[in-house]
């Protein structure tokens, strides 16, 4: 489809202000194939969590539906193991 | 036949000798229930995220094997038991899968490993990926934060 030419002054939806930078978000697993979802990777997984150690949504971390899935699943076994907190009260603990 | 891994995390001050021994159990237990071991690793010391039974650091072991639901049953029973063992999780990561044609695909994939690892600077980039993809995501959180 040709892109529509209008007026970016009243592009309201790519306000960058208003809508953070407007860089597009596309979920990294699909771009890389090569880059697996483990539940052992304890590294990768913090990625997809807040210091807080809960799981960051989809709309930030632009993870398409089908990884978000597959890094929910992998973050909850993986702080089964201890590879990655369940709560930031935790991690204090740790490194005590 | 499925296929199962299951990663126990043994006290840290158990000597090695004494974690592979114990390996040796579960994979005899896998064995006699007519289980097939594919893959076994000693991960070695880590720090656990979170203490368990006030211990902060563990050895991980991971063992990837075919069998039905009385192989996890008793591998599960036989951890259970092990007073050195702090916790153990089993995950399903196939159905109806041939040990063999399995046991191969493993052997292949580690012959590429190794052979990635030869190469320092293949070895390197996929290193630093899951790097990138972290910090990627930290800047997103940041700037939802600040947005
Ligand atoms: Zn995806």
């Amino acid at each position: 489809m040709p892109k529509k030419k209008f007026d970016k002054k009243f592009d309201k939806k790519n306000d960058k202000k208003k809508f953070g930078t407007g860089r597009k978000k596309s979920c990294r697993f699909c771009q890389d194939k090569e880059l697996r979802i483990d539940y052992k990777d304890g590294r990768l997984l913090l990625g997809f969590v807040t210091e807080r150690g809960r799981l960051v949504p989809r709309r930030i971390t632009g993870n398409c539906a089908f990884h978000q899935r597959e890094v929910t699943l992998a973050v909850k076994r993986a702080r089964i193991l201890a590879y990655i907190p369940f709560t930031a009260t935790q991690v204090r603990h740790a490194n005590f | 036949m499925r296929e199962y891994e299951t990663t126990f995390i043994v006290r840290a001050e158990l000597s090695d000798d004494a974690v592979r021994q114990l390996s040796d159990r579960i994979k005899s237990v896998i064995e006699r229930h007519n289980g097939a071991v594919l893959d076994f690793q000693i991960m070695g010391r880590q720090n656990l995220a979170y203490r368990i039974e006030k211990q902060a650091k563990g050895n991980y072991v991971f063992i990837d094997y075919t069998g039905d639901t009385a192989v996890v049953a008793e591998v599960e029973r036989t951890l259970r038991l092990d007073e050195g063992i702090l916790k153990f999780l089993t995950v399903k990561t196939g159905e109806n899968v041939d040990a063999k044609v399995r046991l191969e695909e493993i052997r292949v994939r580690k012959e590429k490993l190794a052979e990635a690892m030869a190469a320092p600077a293949v070895a390197a980039e996929a290193a630093s990926k899951s790097e990138e993809a972290t910090e990627e995501v930290t800047e997103a959180i940041e700037e939802n934060a600040n947005a």
